[in-house]
């Protein structure tokens, strides 16, 4: 899988026209096992608030291959958390804020973690994409993506840490504009939506069917260099 | 003077005093044997599970227990189904009554 993406990389690069660089998205990611934890703990007295998106940053590459077909690399991060917060102490916030002169009251905290949630996916996608129109790009496509997941619970005396890797997919349509120069290089804007799919079991006898999942709906936006 | 300062001084001993006290999460820390205790509002069949933070099943306390209504108190010394200690993390004791899930009871688990 990751020598298929440095291959497709490799012929991003050699491509006539190739561009790299920064991207961030926004996903609704199922999370259905997190959730339903959630909900157990919610039941239990502990009101677990999960982030609302998955928020995903990354690099990439892209080249054209040919007029028509375009590939994409990209090693990408993705993460979505929760947490369960408590009102502050206020005997040791006024301490806190004393001691460090007062700045601790300007970038202190006065919320407690008690609890905190983190799942997280180290991604990396190839895709190869059918260019429909020019300058603007249009171009629709598809590939597959290695997820690399983690799932952590720290609490206030304990923490518990799992993993997992698997295979999931991507699909999309993306729009990329050229517009003005840096360096005296040639500045590119893309944006994408698609579909991502990527339920990765945890590993390990002691995780049952927990699944990380990553899959739903996302919005991407990236800036380029072309070269 | 110095009564002003007297009095800053008790007033912040006072508000340390108030704010340092023990934190009373939504979750009770062992590390020994808990007794966990719920209520049944009417009789039936009572299950009592133990589950981890993937919620798998590692402890079975009670199985399709015949129970009457009023307070019930069950042990969980801590291990697994085979026995071994299950590890450091957050569990929740739930109970279920006729198939139904009525009360979940959160524990921090801290033994090592």
């Amino acid at each position: 899988m990751i020598t298929s993406a440095c291959a497709m990389a490799l012929m991003a690069l050699q491509a006539s026209s190739f561009r790299a660089g920064f991207t961030f998205d926004c996903g609704f990611a199922s999370m259905s096992d997190e959730k339903a934890y959630a909900d157990l703990l919610a039941e239990g007295g502990l009101p677990l608030k999960l982030d609302a998106v998955a928020w995903t940053g990354g690099v990439e590459a892209l080249g054209d291959v040919s007029s028509s077909v375009r590939l994409r690399g990209a090693v990408t991060v993705s993460r979505f958390s929760g947490s369960y917060e408590e009102n502050y102490n206020p005997g040791g916030y006024i301490l806190f804020g004393i001691i460090t002169g007062g700045l601790g009251f300007l970038f202190g905290s006065p919320r407690d973690e008690v609890v905190t949630l983190e799942n997280r996916s180290v991604n990396v996608e190839m895709s190869a994409y059918y260019k429909l129109t020019g300058n603007p790009s249009v171009s629709v496509g598809a590939g597959p993506m290695l997820a690399m997941v983690s799932r952590r619970i720290d609490t206030p005396n304990t923490s518990t840490s799992e993993t997992g890797s698997g295979i999931g997919f991507l699909s999309g349509m993306r729009i990329d504009q050229e517009s003005g120069k840096v360096l005296g290089l040639p500045l590119v804007f893309g944006a994408e939506g698609g579909y991502r799919v990527c339920d990765v079991k945890l590993d390990g006898d002691r995780t049952g069917d927990f699944s990380v999942d990553f899959s739903g709906p996302y919005f991407r936006v990236g800036t380029y260099l072309k070269f | 003077m110095a009564r002003v300062i007297a009095a800053l001084a008790g007033l912040m001993l006072f508000v340390l005093a108030a704010g340092c006290g023990d934190a009373t999460y939504p979750f009770t820390v062992v590390n020994d044997a808990v007794e966990v205790e719920y209520t049944l509002h009417s009789a039936g069949t009572v299950t009592v599970t133990v589950a981890n933070s993937a919620m798998l099943t590692v402890r079975t306390l009670l199985t399709s227990t015949p129970q009457d209504a009023g307070v019930h108190t069950v042990v969980w010394d801590l291990l697994d189904d085979g026995g071994l200690y299950p590890g450091d993390g957050l569990y929740t004791v739930e109970v279920y009554l006729d198939g139904t899930r009525v009360s979940v009871r959160i524990l921090e688990v801290d033994r090592q």
